[in-house]
């Protein structure tokens, strides 16, 4: 059970209380409602080249990577498609600089052409390593641009092309930090050995005087239509191994069809005995890998089912094959009651390891507090236990149409 | 004058100090170290056991052994044994060092004893049937070709070749043949040999009290233990190379890898030496770091640190950079490693990485799962309980001389193989 605490600053920060005795540290998490899906399709990648800005420096803070090890503490960042997520630990007796750094860079970052400059060849250099130098490193750009064709999902966080961020402006820039920068977007977790009085007057010192600079984030962004028929696409990449991609979009986190895929993905190709894998790595061996998994985002949700084909496996037997396998279990070939229990207790289990950590737990808390419902944190234990075989099946079936498929080949590169 | 321009004050962290685990022996003499209970309803058992990779007499052999021994049985086939776990909610995932081999029991708490008996009866006596060992393989060969593509790879594997011998426990990489090589009898021998549950620690924490205690020994306690003693391979070395190029066509970068072995160092070299890779590339405020990726933007990443070898550490530096850094990259870190002998850190730099290598230190021994890895390390090379504490002493008295010293022994660029992977 986690317990917590929420007020909310005239500035329209909402902040998160959250206290464990047992630990000796302090945690800031402070998530931004800004992510790729915010970004202009001529400028994607910004959400994600903040996440290195924010490191450069603000007003009063010459250096905050310097300021954070004075602390003795350490800091980390990430980026998704729907929102920015910043955290910060510090020895608890150190608290306070936490607040002046994370608060300082929300009041006033320091963006100048020098700092743009780094960061961009920084990311640059990221993109390559992540994008080009790995095997499917461009997965996400090609499942994405598969699945969407106006909304802005269809980019990965790094940025749809590699030119988006080099030609990237130092106004550019500066224009989205005043949009999405500000108390109003933005929801702050202080977590761990600090008392809810001293997180009161510390936020009060350190973010009350913080204007809003731009509105909150409605999270309207363009819709598409439902998909209708197969779209398909082939390619080569760097992996010898090639594969075959099937994916599906799914509903939104808030959604309880979302956990209920969440199940079913975890059932149907999430281990080692689910059917996928023992269907076809196993017993009749098409492929070296294959799984499935549901992407449960705050705006849309994401079926993932795929293969790697061993050596004299052709594409379209792999997609017969894991298309046969979603079917069956859909027609309720495979899953009983016991399925059922098995995949509530693993995922009641994942829920318990992944909250004994008190960073996940601040990510948590901010993560559902931008969901707009705080509390089912609380419960959210309940969305996997209220999900019967039944409701499963049906999510599943209103969500995978076999022959709606996005499809994705991968060949091994020829030259 | 505003007062966001005065930092608060950030006080210095110069204690460390943690409740250690209460180490016991179960009825049979199995060695328990558990960590302070949490209320938190999950339990995380560590079994450990002194045998990695650096003991085996091919390649893969360990971990072909740890990942297979839940693979079937005399009466479970392996979806049988996984089915069982995962009914519970729990997971019992094998990992294999140099050094070590361990598996991880994870389980809430009121499943303990199910998942326990279920792990010790299943995981006793594998059989390693021949279907499961065809899909390892096929498995592992598929991995390990798309590995094979990436410059990281290549740079790491070939330095550790040039530096220790491609036969050298140290660097024993795995080709496909190697892999196609592995069959049920050595499996079993290495299984018999050392993963025998009575030749295991074994590393609680978690929501683990005197109930969970009653549980295992309830499970455990009858197992007579046996003995083990640290099982080593012979470690060699060999001259450094100046410089190993490996060309790839595809690629769009290069991975750059340097190397050092460091045997057989005291408990206080082991210190000093943790520290001063501070300054070189330990973390994000290091010479490196600084220098290659914020200053110039060179690379999304950049690093060294101490490699767990079989005796004693490697130390690595490594990052990847677009091939037209390449060259700049690797005279940067020469001269950032030959600086830290002639111009050793300032005050400000001293104090900088005391503040930030002592609050980590701290700050790692935060959570509810931190105690099992840090007791694993200290088995592992032989070390003292007070090795941390002392480690916090010594951040604290260490001086930039001592730093420059230091340096100036183990950290000569010419004393370093050099390898570079990628678009050369």
């Amino acid at each position: 059970m986690i317990s917590y605490s929420r007020f909310v600053l005239p500035n329209g920060l909402r902040v998160i209380h959250h206290f464990d005795p047992d630990s000796t540290v302090v945690i800031l998490n402070t998530l931004f409602n800004v992510g790729a899906r915010d970004e202009s399709p001529d400028k994607t990648g910004f959400a994600h080249l903040f996440e290195h800005l924010m490191f450069g420096g603000s007003k009063n803070v010459v250096s905050y990577d310097k300021a954070v090890e004075h602390a003795g503490g350490s800091n980390n960042a990430f980026t998704n498609n729907e929102y920015t997520n910043y955290y910060i630990t510090v020895p608890s007796e150190n608290a306070e600089t936490a607040f002046w750094l994370e608060s300082d860079r929300m009041f006033q970052l320091n963006i100048n052409a020098k700092t743009l400059e780094v960061q961009r060849g920084v990311v640059v250099e990221e993109f390559k390593q992540r994008c080009h130098n790995a095997p499917f490193g461009m997965l996400w750009h090609h499942l994405r641009g598969l699945l969407y064709q106006n909304s802005p999902y269809r980019w990965p966080t790094i940025g749809e092309d590699i030119s988006h961020i080099e030609n990237a402006t130092l106004k550019d820039v500066e224009a989205f930090y005043k949009k999405h920068y500000h108390p109003a977007n933005a929801v702050l977790c202080v977590a761990g050995q600090i008392s809810l009085e001293e997180t009161r007057v510390l936020c009060e010192k350190w973010y009350a005087d913080i204007e809003p600079t731009g509105s909150v984030n409605s999270n309207v962004y363009e819709q598409d239509p439902a998909n209708t028929g197969r779209r398909f696409m082939e390619t080569e990449d760097l992996s010898p191994n090639p594969a075959v991609f099937l994916v599906w979009k799914g509903p939104e986190f808030n959604n309880p069809d979302s956990a209920a895929l969440e199940l079913f993905a975890d059932l149907l190709g999430g281990s080692e005995i689910s059917p996928i894998y023992t269907r076809w790595v196993k017993e009749n061996p098409v492929f070296n890998d294959a799984a499935c998994f549901y992407v449960r985002g705050i705006g849309e949700g994401m079926f993932v089912l795929y293969g790697v084909l061993n050596d004299g496996q052709n594409h379209l037997n792999g997609e017969a094959c894991l298309l046969q396998t979603i079917k069956d279990a859909m027609d309720g070939k495979f899953f009983t009651e016991r399925h059922m229990e098995r995949v509530k207790n693993k995922a009641t289990s994942s829920l318990l390891f992944e909250k004994s950590s008190l960073i996940n737990r601040a990510h948590k808390l901010c993560f559902f507090e931008n969901t707009g419902n705080l509390d089912a944190i609380v419960t959210e234990d309940s969305t996997y236990r209220n999900t019967n075989l039944h409701s499963m099946l049906k999510a599943a079936v209103s969500t995978i149409q076999p022959d709606n498929a996005a499809v994705l080949y991968y060949h091994p590169k020829t030259s | 004058m505003s007062f966001r321009m005065l930092a608060p004050e950030a006080k210095t962290i110069k204690t460390l100090s943690f409740i250690p685990p209460t180490e016991s022996l179960l009825r049979g003499g199995i060695p328990l170290a558990a960590s302070p209970k949490r209320d938190l309803g999950v339990v995380k058992l560590l079994f450990y056991w002194p045998a990695g990779t650096a003991a085996q007499t091919a390649p893969m052999q360990a971990r072909a052994a740890q990942t297979l021994r839940l693979s079937g049985n005399k009466t479970h086939s392996s979806e049988q044994i996984q089915e069982g776990f995962e009914y519970l909610g729990a997971s019992a995932n094998p990992d294999v060092g140099l050094l070590s081999s361990t598996l991880v029991l994870q389980t809430q708490k009121q499943y303990l004893e199910e998942a326990l008996k279920w792990l010790l009866e299943q995981g006793a006596e594998p059989v390693f049937p021949e279907h499961e060992l065809a899909v390892f393989k096929q498995v592992e060969t598929s991995s390990l070709l798309r590995r094979m593509q990436t410059p990281r790879y290549w740079s790491g594997r070939l330095c550790y070749e040039a530096l220790y011998g491609k036969s050298s426990p140290d660097s024993s990489f795995a080709d496909s043949a190697d892999i196609e090589a592995l069959n049920r009898e050595d499996l079993g021998r290495w299984h018999k040999q050392h993963l025998a549950f009575s030749a295991c620690r074994v590393f609680a924490s978690g929501d683990f009290g005197q109930e969970e205690h009653a549980v295992l020994e309830r499970v455990m306690g009858s197992m007579t233990a046996s003995k083990t003693s640290r099982e080593e391979g012979v470690a060699s070395l060999l001259e450094p190379q100046t410089q190993i190029k490996h060309r790839m066509e595809h690629a769009q970068q290069v991975s750059l890898y340097m190397g050092k072995a460091l045997p057989e160092l005291s408990m206080e070299a082991m210190q000093t030496a943790s520290f001063v890779n501070m300054f070189l590339g330990g973390f994000f405020g290091s010479r490196l770091m600084q220098d290659l990726r914020e200053t110039r933007g060179l690379t999304y990443g950049i690093g060294s640190g101490l490699a767990q070898a079989s005796s004693g550490f490697t130390w690595y530096i490594s990052g990847e950079m677009n091939s037209a850094n390449a060259d700049a990259a690797v005279e940067a870190c020469q001269a950032i490693m030959t600086g830290l002998s002639t111009s050793p850190p300032t005050g400000e730099e001293l104090e900088k990485a005391r503040r930030y290598a002592s609050g980590q230190l701290r700050a790692g021994f935060d959570g509810p799962f931190s105690l099992p890895s840090k007791w694993q390390f200290l088995l592992q090379n032989n070390l003292p309980e007070n090795y941390y504490t002392t480690y916090m002493d010594r951040i604290w008295s260490i001086t930039s001389d001592e730093i420059s010293d230091f340096a100036y022994n183990y950290l000569r660029p010419d004393s370093f193989t050099l390898a570079l992977a990628g678009n050369l």
